[in-house]
């Protein structure tokens, strides 16, 4: 969840951008997730368009995200080559366990299982 | 135009009436709201209470709207259908052809009213606060595998199991009790193809629409009403499209109670599939309504988050 304050000291787009690395730090965005649009971000947070485009240039700038022309904008995995891969097969685990209908209580369950064996 | 076509309509305007009465009445609208908590798996915050009633009546009405004015454009193609000596003999319909016509207008005028009413809703004003999900969203978020590709199957099914029979009695390789092309049939089919357009469509528009927000509460009872709108969408076709391969089942019966002079192998074949459609078709509906198909969203979007625990006020992480 990002939330911005309009009457902070700090500008919008700095409040953004800290807040996405905060995420991909502690997890909550992890390797492969998709960003919103540029357009939609900033509709929804009552922002200009450029204001998350210049947030999103500087993470980008920072290796935190990437963009895939007209696919979208994905967090970058970070890390070494291991941790990387590790990212990747974690979103195609969530992504297929969502698909199955599966919880996020009975998917970590699993892993704690396979992780045990 | 039969008569029976006529109380049909006459029903769909009662009906519709009743409805846009009640929408009016604070009592009817309050119980209507009081049920959304627990049929969202959320909680109701008293400050959202007054938007979340407006925006629930706006549904309701939308749904009403479109399937009313859906009707009232149908008319004029039931007397064109029944007058138009050119069409061919098979074309110039009967009673159960204009209902069908009816009940495929009052579906996808349901669906693309609840549609237009989501749409055309002004945007929320939150407070100076403003929250967005960090991911982005898509049509799978808010409605379930089943439902979603239950229509896409149903609608597929139906259309071309009605093409299946049209060429088969064409064709006369199997003969048939009744003949089964009709005006109604076709008229049908193509409801069940624009039902599932718009669903495929405008679903994925609605999904797109921004969402400000002022907590991430707020923004659950969004998601909520949103996902209320993609499944009344994926409503429509899964209907039209149950009512198609129904008619079809119904022409396998036809077909089996026809004294086959040949190809009985053919009939046996069709008649066994049709069953084991059917039963496959009811297995899957049966699974799809236990798992609450209507908190979906909630699993996708708000893993891990119970409703109760859901702030009111959007905590703000201080910039490093």
């Amino acid at each position: 969840m990002i939330t911005l304050d309009p009457r902070s000291a700090t500008p919008p787009f700095e409040q953004l951008r800290v807040q996405v690395i905060a995420q991909i730090t502690d997890g909550t965005l992890i390797a492969g997730t998709r960003l919103p649009t540029v357009r939609r971000l900033a509709d929804d947070l009552g922002i200009a368009p450029n204001t998350v485009a210049r947030a999103y240039r500087e993470l980008e700038a920072d290796g935190f995200i990437e963009t895939r022309g007209r696919n979208g904008t994905y967090i970058n995995a970070r890390g070494d080559a291991a941790e990387q891969q590790a990212q990747v097969a974690a979103r195609a685990f969530v992504d297929r366990t969502r698909q199955l209908g599966i919880d996020s209580a009975a998917a970590l369950a699993l892993v704690n299982a396979a992780l045990r064996s | 135009m039969s008569a029976e076509a006529l109380v049909f309509i006459v029903m769909i305007l009662v009906a519709a009436a009743s409805v846009l009465a009640l929408s009016l009445v604070p009592a009817y609208t309050a119980r209507l709201t009081r049920r959304l908590p627990r049929f969202f798996g959320l909680t109701m915050p008293q400050d959202l209470e007054p938007a979340i009633r407006s925006r629930a009546v706006r549904r309701e009405r939308g749904a009403v709207y479109g399937a009313v004015l859906m009707t009232l454009l149908t008319i004029p193609s039931l007397v064109a259908i029944e007058s138009d000596p050119s069409l061919p003999e098979i074309l110039q319909e009967n009673a159960a052809a204009e209902t069908w016509l009816l009940i495929g207008a009052v579906a996808t005028g349901g669906a693309l009213g609840t549609a237009l009413a989501s749409v055309l809703q002004p945007a929320s004003r939150p407070g100076h606060l403003r929250v967005a999900r960090a991911r982005s969203v898509q049509l799978t978020d808010y409605i379930g595998g089943l439902e979603r590709n239950g229509a896409r199957v149903l609608v597929i099914t139906g259309t071309l199991g009605m093409l299946l029979t049209l060429v088969l009695a064409q064709s006369s390789v199997v003969r048939f009790a009744l003949e089964p092309v009709s005006a109604a049939r076709i008229a049908l089919c193509v409801f069940t193809v624009l039902a599932l357009v718009l669903f495929e469509v405008v679903g994925r528009r609605v999904v797109e629409r921004p969402a400000p927000a002022g907590s991430p509460r707020e923004l659950a009872w969004d998601d909520a009403q949103r996902a209320a709108i993609v499944r009344d969408l994926a409503g429509a076709p899964t209907v039209l499209g149950l009512f198609a391969s129904g008619a079809v089942a119904f022409d396998v019966i036809l077909m089996v109670a026809a004294p086959q002079p040949t190809n009985q192998t053919l009939v046996t074949v069709i008649a066994v599939a049709a069953a084991s459609a059917f039963l496959a078709g009811t297995i899957i509906a049966i699974v799809a309504i236990v798992p609450k198909p209507q908190q979906h969203y909630l699993r996708t979007l708000w893993a891990g988050v119970p409703p109760s625990t859901m702030p009111a006020v959007p905590a703000v992480t201080a910039p490093r």
